[in-house]
């Protein structure tokens, strides 16, 4: 245990010798909050608010829901499929095999190390601005709670999911193409630029197979209070669900790369 | 004229070597495609619900979008993988090679990479150049064709200057390159909206100081008989010439970007490691 919490301190850490990098990215966080809500005030212009299947929706819900958002991107976000698909190429995976340690719970601390810091130096005075500038409206406390725990749930799926992503590295070497894809289904599905109450009802009914709109929607949704209390506990069973399932494909996987790596390496 | 020939023989060699690994090159292709196709299906969706962004229907903010991704594919083919690349050569000393090769170092770094993955976006970018046109009433006579030949140069040319402008911070600020680069990126997503319906200083931003508006807003415009040019305080803030401004703007900032670059590269220190 003691061994992990030294790689999440030295992630922490060494993100502290790169201060620049922490005053652009909260920069360019703000930025790209301000031009989303003034892309939403256009939308709403005319018609100030609209009806849609879960209820309805305001200019101010969606300032809200675009703060929250990119907040939830800022602490969630990792680097975890090139950690791992870095590994794979350079052949310093054989490494991280003898260590006593196991990899995904080293990237995982390294992951929560980043965020971390993150949380600290980018997030809190990100939020600080935006609700200067926007002001918030916070959930009542049963709400806020469950968001709490959505919200680390859904950091666990976006985990697990780039880990399994680095570690298809193992059979298919194009694995930015694979990030990629996997950054637009969360960009479009996980109702991180805009909401699933605005899909139309095929894709809204599509997009409750996928688990991407935990990462995102579930937490979003239950902030803004537009799920009764039971449909938000339903969210974060579906969480613990698929992070079960991820878990279970990731051993799966795992077990069979080492099998591979064996081979090569003989 | 010999940096020239050197490319073609780099790519011919590039070539080879995709052809190696048949499977990924075209995997990786698809997979792009696909992508960009989930993306724009986002834009489908706004659209879908609100019907008409700030005057603009549907066909009209897909030419926007696919302004911006074809001149993004066509100029990232020669320079995004270059460019990301020259934070690490910065990083780990190894750009000294580069420096001692006969040859511009500029025309070198270029020649090192040719980022394949990016025919996908020309391949739908064509496609979604004639879905727009199918649907749009653009009336096409020669002036016009030629005059939309050299937009899409012109916004290439942008697109390029802002990646060699993002790679060369490399070389003031070590391991920022990528930190700026999604900043601008995050930009470039807001390109795909009509400028108008942003604050002034965001319209001003994408004008003169990272020109993404000549990229699409600005030719769209004048394609579309649009003239939704926004007001300052009663005046019009964007001169209705700028609508013909892309292929110039191009242009200059392309040269700029080139300035800076030997700047940078004269103040380039090797990192000895």
């Amino acid at each position: 245990m003691k061994v992990y919490i030294e790689f999440l301190k030295n992630a922490f850490q060494s993100n502290l010798a790169y201060k620049m990098n922490v005053f652009l990215s909260l920069v360019s966080s703000i930025v790209v909050l301000l031009v989303q809500i003034y892309f939403w005030r256009a939308l709403f212009q005319d018609i100030g608010q609209t009806q849609t299947n879960m209820g309805v929706i305001s200019f101010r819900d969606m300032v809200t829901y675009t703060l929250v958002s990119t907040g939830i991107s800022i602490a969630i976000s990792t680097t975890t499929v090139f950690k791992v698909n870095d590994r794979i190429r350079t052949g310093e995976i054989a490494m991280d095999l003898i260590k006593p340690v196991s990899l995904k719970g080293m990237l995982f601390c390294d992951a929560l190390g980043n965020n971390g810091f993150r949380m600290v130096f980018q997030l809190t005075p990100f939020l600080i601005v935006g609700i200067l500038m926007f002001g918030i409206r916070l959930p009542s406390e049963p709400y806020l709670i469950l968001f709490v725990i959505s919200s680390i749930n859904g950091m666990m799926i976006y985990f697990s999911i780039s880990y399994l992503i680095g570690l298809i590295g193992f059979w298919f070497l194009a694995v930015t193409s694979l990030s990629m894809l996997f950054n637009v289904l969360i960009n479009v599905f996980s109702g991180e630029m805009v909401p699933l109450w605005f899909f139309p009802d095929f894709l809204y009914e599509l997009s409750a197979f996928l688990p991407f709109r935990l990462i995102y929607f579930a937490p979003l949704a239950i902030f803004l209070e537009k799920t009764v209390l039971a449909d938000a506990i339903g969210f974060i069973l579906q969480q613990f669900l698929w992070i079960g399932i991820l878990a279970g494909i990731e051993r799966i996987l795992w077990m069979r790369a080492v099998r591979k790596l064996v081979i090569q390496g003989g | 004229m010999d940096s020239l020939r050197l490319y073609g023989r780099f790519l011919v060699v590039y070539m080879k070597t995709l052809i190696e690994y048949r499977f990924n090159f075209f995997t990786s292709q698809i997979i792009t495609i696909v992508v960009y196709l989930i993306s724009f299906l986002g834009v489908w969706i706004v659209l879908n619900k609100f019907k008409i962004i700030h005057g603009w229907n549907f066909y009209e903010i897909m030419l926007l979008y696919n302004l911006n991704l074809f001149s993004y594919g066509a100029s990232s083919l020669f320079f995004r993988g270059p460019m990301r690349r020259l934070e690490y050569m910065v990083q780990d000393g190894s750009f000294d090679s580069i420096l001692i090769y006969p040859m511009n170092p500029f025309a070198n770094l270029i020649c090192r990479d040719f980022s394949h993955t990016f025919m996908a976006h020309m391949v739908l970018g064509v496609v979604f150049f004639h879905i727009c046109f199918e649907n749009l009433s653009i009336v096409w006579t020669w002036m016009n064709v030629v005059w939309f030949g050299l937009v899409l140069i012109g916004a290439t040319l942008i697109q390029a200057a802002i990646m060699v402008l993002t790679g060369t911070m490399s070389f003031w600020f070590v391991r920022s390159a990528a930190v700026v680069d999604t900043a601008i990126y995050g930009l470039r997503r807001f390109v795909n909206y009509p400028l108008g319906m942003y604050d002034k200083w965001v319209q001003v931003l994408l004008t003169f100081v990272i020109p993404y508006g000549f990229v699409a807003y600005f030719p769209a415009e004048d394609f579309l008989n649009k003239s939704d040019a926004p007001l300052f305080h009663g005046i019009t803030l964007f001169d209705p010439l700028f609508q013909y401004g892309t292929p110039l703007v191009g242009i200059v900032s392309f040269f700029l970007a080139y300035r800076l670059w030997c700047v940078g590269i004269n103040r380039y220190e090797s990192t000895g490691s």
